[in-house]
C-alpha cells in the first residue's frame, strides 16, 4: 500500500477515529488504527469493542489531495502514528507498507519506518442491515445529547444507567437518561419514512458513545440511524460511527416526572446558574456538597455553608413566585448541570414537597409536545 | 440481634434504618441481601432506588451522599456498602479516603427514608476506633458468622426436609465430609442435589459421590492413602487431576509433606504411649484429623513413613531450585518409592 495525502486534512481524520481506539484493550491489534486503500479512496478504523469509528476519505475529494498509488492496508500503532504526523512539518505526507510490515511515513526531509500489524489480523466490524433507516436533524439530536447525557451515571454497578434510552415511535424520538438522582428528557419531533412509521425502536446507548458522537459529527443536516439487536450505527458522509447497546429493560421513567406542584418559581436559567454556583463555593469545601433554597411569600433565598469556612445568602432577582412556602436542600452540581443547558432562557422551577424530586422546565416550550425538554432533581434532607 | 430474628423481621418488612452484617458466611450475606431487596420495594423500583458500593473501589462518601438523598420514587432508597475497610485494621486502598466524620454524623442522624446496609465480611472490626464501637451502638447488627460444624449440619439437614427430600446417615455423613461442614459450599451443592434426586427425592451416597467435587485436602489425603500403599497409578491419576484444577506443583508437595510429618508425628507419640485425645493437644489439631492419621499408619513401619517424607523432601527442592519440570516431580518420585 502508499498513498499521499495532505497532512493538516488528514490530522483530522485519524484524531476522529483515535477517539474509538483505547490504549487499555485486552486485544493488542485494538490500540492500531487501520488504513485501506482502494481506488476510490482511503478507509481509516478504530475501535474500542464498545465504540467502532469509520472514515472514508474518497478519492474525489480533492481538499484531501488523496494520490492511491499502491491498494492495501495496514494496522498502526495509533497512539505514535497520530503523534508522528501532528509532528511532521510538510503539507504533504507520504505513507508506504514496506516489506515485513514496516510501514515508511516520510514529510519533507523527514522519514519515520515503524512496525506494523498485518490488517487480516483486524477484526470486522458488525454488518447492519441498512433497509431500515431514520434520518435524524443533526444539530438538533447533538442537542438531544448533550442536554440528555449530564444524567447518566458513571457508576457501573447499575450499567443500565449508564446509557440513554432513546426510544422512536409516533413520529419522534424521546431520550431519557438518569442516575437515579437526576433525570433528563427530551422529545424530538423527527420525520419518519412512510414505510417505518408503523416501527418502534428501542435503544440504550451508551453515554460515553453518544458523547463521543456528539463531539465528531459535522453539521451537515442529517445523520442516519440504524439499529440491530445489539449494535447502532450512525451515518453522516463519510463518517460510519458503531456502538454497542446496553442490554436489559430501561426503568419506567414515565412514573417519575410530577404531573402537578404546589410551588412553581420562574426565573432566568442563567441567574440562577451563577447564584447556584455562588452558593456551591462553600458547600465544595465543606463535608457534603448541599446548599438550601427557601421560598416564602416575601423572598427567594439561596444558602449554602460549611462548618470548617462560613456561610452564603443570596436573595434572588426571580420573575415569578407563586404556592406553598418551601426549603429544599440539594446538590447544587446537579442543579447546575441541569441549568446549563436551558442556556439564557427563562425556567420554571416546580416543587411538589420538600422529599419529593423537583422539575426545571423551560417557560417557553417551542413546541406542542408535552413534556418535550424537562430536567428533574432529587432532594436532599434538609437537616 | 440473631440472624434468624432479624430475617424474620425483615421478612414482615421491619426495617432498621441501618444495618451491620459481620461476618464471613457467604450463604448468610448472600441471602440477607436478597430478602432486604425483595422485602424493602418492588422489583421494578431496584434500578433507581437501590445503590451498591464497594469502598475497595470508591469512597464511602458516594454511598453516604446516596444514603442522604431522597428516593427517587417509591417509599425509600437502599444503600448496599461492601468491604467497608475503616472498620477493620486494614488500610483502605491506595487513593481512597473515607470519610468516617459523615458516617458519625449520619448514625446520629440517619435519614428515614434509606435502609443503609454494610456487608463487613470480616471475623472482627478494630474495636479501638471511634467509629466501629459507634456503627456497633447505633446499627443493627447481625452476626453472619460462620456456623459451628453441629449448626451446619443441622441447618443443612433442616434444608433438606424442608424441601422434601430425604437422605439416608450414610449419605448424608458423606456429603458433610465432601463439603468440610462448610454452610455456602452445602447450599450449592444441593441445589444439584436436588435436581439430580427430583423424581423420587431421594439422594444417594452414589449421587453425592458423582456430583459434589472433593476439595484439595480430600484429594491429597486419597494421595497420601496411594502413595502408602504404593499404588502409584492412582496416586499420579489424583494428581494430575490436581493439575488440571491448575492447583499448583509446589503447593501440593507443600500440603503432602505436612501430611507426611503428621503422619510420622502421630506415630512416635503413639509408639511413647500417647492417646489420641493427648495427641491431638499435643500437635493442637482436631481429633478427628488425629483419627484419620491413626487409620492410614496402622501396620506401617516409620521406616517407610521416613523415605516417603525425605523423597518429597527432594522433590520440593528440585521443584524450587528449577533441576527439572516442576509438574512431573511428584510422579517421579512416586515411581521411585513405589519400586523400593
Amino acid at each position: 500500500m502508499k498513498f499521499n495525502i495532505n497532512r493538516p486534512a488528514f490530522i483530522k481524520y485519524i484524531t476522529d477515529v483515535q477517539r474509538a481506539i483505547s490504549s487499555r484493550t485486552t486485544i493488542p491489534v485494538l490500540t492500531g488504527i487501520k488504513m485501506v486503500a482502494d481506488k476510490t479512496g482511503l478507509m481509516l478504523s478504530g475501535s474500542d469493542s464498545d465504540i467502532s469509528i469509520e472514515i472514508f476519505i474518497p478519492i474525489e475529494d480533492e481538499s484531501n489531495d488523496l494520490e492511491i498509488i499502491k491498494e492495501g492496508g495496514i494496522v498502526l500503532p495509533a497512539r505514535i502514528f497520530n503523534d508522528i504526523v501532528r509532528k511532521m512539518s510538510d503539507e504533504k505526507l507520504t505513507i508506504e507498507v514496506g516489506d515485513n510490515l514496516q510501514t515508511h511515513i516520510t514529510s519533507a526531509n523527514a522519514a519515520f519506518k515503524i512496525n506494523s500489524i498485518d490488517v487480516e489480523s483486524y477484526p470486522n466490524f458488525p454488518t447492519i442491515d441498512s433497509n431500515e433507516v431514520i434520518s435524524l436533524p443533526t444539530n438538533l439530536f447533538k442537542q438531544v445529547i448533550q442536554h440528555t447525557v449530564i444524567a447518566t451515571s458513571t457508576q457501573e454497578s447499575r450499567p443500565i444507567l449508564t446509557g440513554v434510552n432513546i426510544t422512536i415511535e409516533n413520529g419522534t424520538l424521546k431520550a431519557v437518561a438518569t442516575d437515579s438522582h437526576r433525570l433528563s428528557q427530551r422529545i424530538i419531533p423527527i420525520n419518519i419514512p412512510e414505510s417505518l412509521s408503523e416501527n418502534s425502536y428501542k435503544v440504550i446507548i451508551p453515554g460515553k458513545s453518544l458523547i463521543e458522537l456528539s463531539r465528531i459529527v459535522e453539521d451537515q443536516d442529517t445523520i442516519d440511524m440504524m439499529v440491530t439487536e445489539n449494535q447502532v450505527l450512525f451515518k453522516a458522509e463519510n463518517l460510519y460511527f458503531y456502538s454497542r447497546l446496553l442490554e436489559g429493560y430501561y426503568p419506567d421513567t414515565n412514573r417519575l416526572i410530577p404531573t402537578t406542584s404546589s410551588t412553581n418559581l420562574v426565573m432566568n436559567a442563567a441567574d440562577l446558574l451563577q447564584a447556584t454556583d455562588r452558593a456551591s463555593l462553600l458547600s465544595h469545601e465543606g463535608k457534603n456538597n448541599v446548599v438550601k433554597l427557601s421560598i416564602s411569600d416575601e423572598k427567594v433565598e439561596l444558602s449554602g455553608n460549611s462548618p470548617e469556612i462560613g456561610t452564603v445568602r443570596e436573595d434572588l432577582q426571580y420573575q415569578e413566585a407563586n404556592g406553598d412556602p418551601l426549603v429544599i436542600s440539594f446538590n447544587p452540581d446537579y442543579l447546575k448541570d441541569a441549568l446549563r443547558t436551558f442556556g439564557h432562557q427563562d425556567v420554571m422551577v416546580s416543587f411538589t414537597a420538600p422529599i419529593r424530586p423537583f422539575t426545571v422546565v423551560p417557560v417557553d416550550n417551542h413546541t406542542d409536545i408535552e413534556q418535550a425538554f424537562i430536567q428533574l432533581i432529587t432532594p436532599v434532607r434538609t437537616y | 440481634m440473631t440472624y434468624a430474628a432479624e430475617i424474620a423481621k425483615i421478612k414482615k418488612g421491619q426495617f432498621s434504618p441501618v444495618y451491620l452484617f459481620l461476618g464471613t458466611e457467604t450463604y448468610f450475606i448472600q441471602e440477607a441481601r436478597k430478602l432486604l431487596l425483595e422485602h424493602a420495594m418492588p422489583e421494578e423500583d431496584q434500578d433507581l432506588n437501590v445503590g451498591t458500593y464497594n469502598l475497595d473501589e470508591v469512597p464511602l462518601s458516594h454511598a453516604l451522599e446516596d444514603a442522604e438523598s431522597i428516593p427517587f420514587f417509591g417509599d425509600r432508597r437502599v444503600v448496599i456498602v461492601d468491604q467497608p475497610v475503616f472498620l477493620t485494621g486494614e488500610k483502605a486502598k491506595a487513593g481512597i479516603e473515607h470519610d468516617t466524620e459523615w458516617l458519625e454524623r449520619y448514625l446520629n442522624n440517619p435519614s428515614d427514608s434509606t435502609i443503609l446496609v454494610f456487608f463487613a465480611a470480616y471475623e472482627k472490626l478494630d474495636n479501638r476506633k471511634k467509629i466501629s464501637k459507634l456503627i456497633q451502638k447505633k446499627a443493627t447488627v447481625v452476626s453472619v458468622a460462620p456456623l459451628k460444624e453441629a449448626e451446619a449440619r443441622n441447618y443443612l439437614n433442616q434444608v433438606i426436609q424442608n424441601e422434601g427430600y430425604h437422605m439416608d446417615r450414610q449419605s448424608l455423613q458423606f456429603f458433610f465430609e465432601r463439603i468440610e461442614d462448610n454452610l455456602s459450599k452445602g447450599m450449592d451443592e444441593l441445589q444439584k442435589l436436588f435436581l439430580a434426586a427430583m423424581t423420587d427425592k431421594k439422594i444417594t451416597k452414589q449421587m453425592v459421590e458423582d456430583l459434589v467435587p472433593r476439595n484439595l485436602e480430600q484429594n491429597i489425603f486419597d494421595i497420601v492413602t496411594y502413595v502408602l500403599k504404593k499404588d502409584s497409578q492412582k496416586a499420579i491419576q489424583t494428581y494430575r487431576d490436581l493439575l488440571l484444577q491448575k492447583e499448583e506443583p509446589i503447593k501440593i508437595n507443600a500440603i503432602l509433606l505436612g501430611q507426611f510429618r503428621l503422619l510420622i508425628q502421630v506415630r512416635l507419640l503413639a509408639k511413647k504411649g500417647y492417646q489420641q485425645p493427648d495427641i491431638a493437644k499435643v500437635l493442637k489439631i482436631h481429633p478427628y484429623r488425629v483419627k484419620l492419621a491413626s487409620g492410614q499408619i496402622r501396620n506401617m513401619d516409620e521406616n517407610r513413613l521416613q523415605k516417603a517424607y525425605l523423597g518429597l523432601v527432594e522433590a520440593e527442592k528440585k521443584m524450587k531450585t528449577g533441576d527439572g519440570l516442576k509438574d512431573i516431580q511428584f510422579e517421579l518420585f512416586m515411581l521411585k518409592y513405589a519400586n523400593q
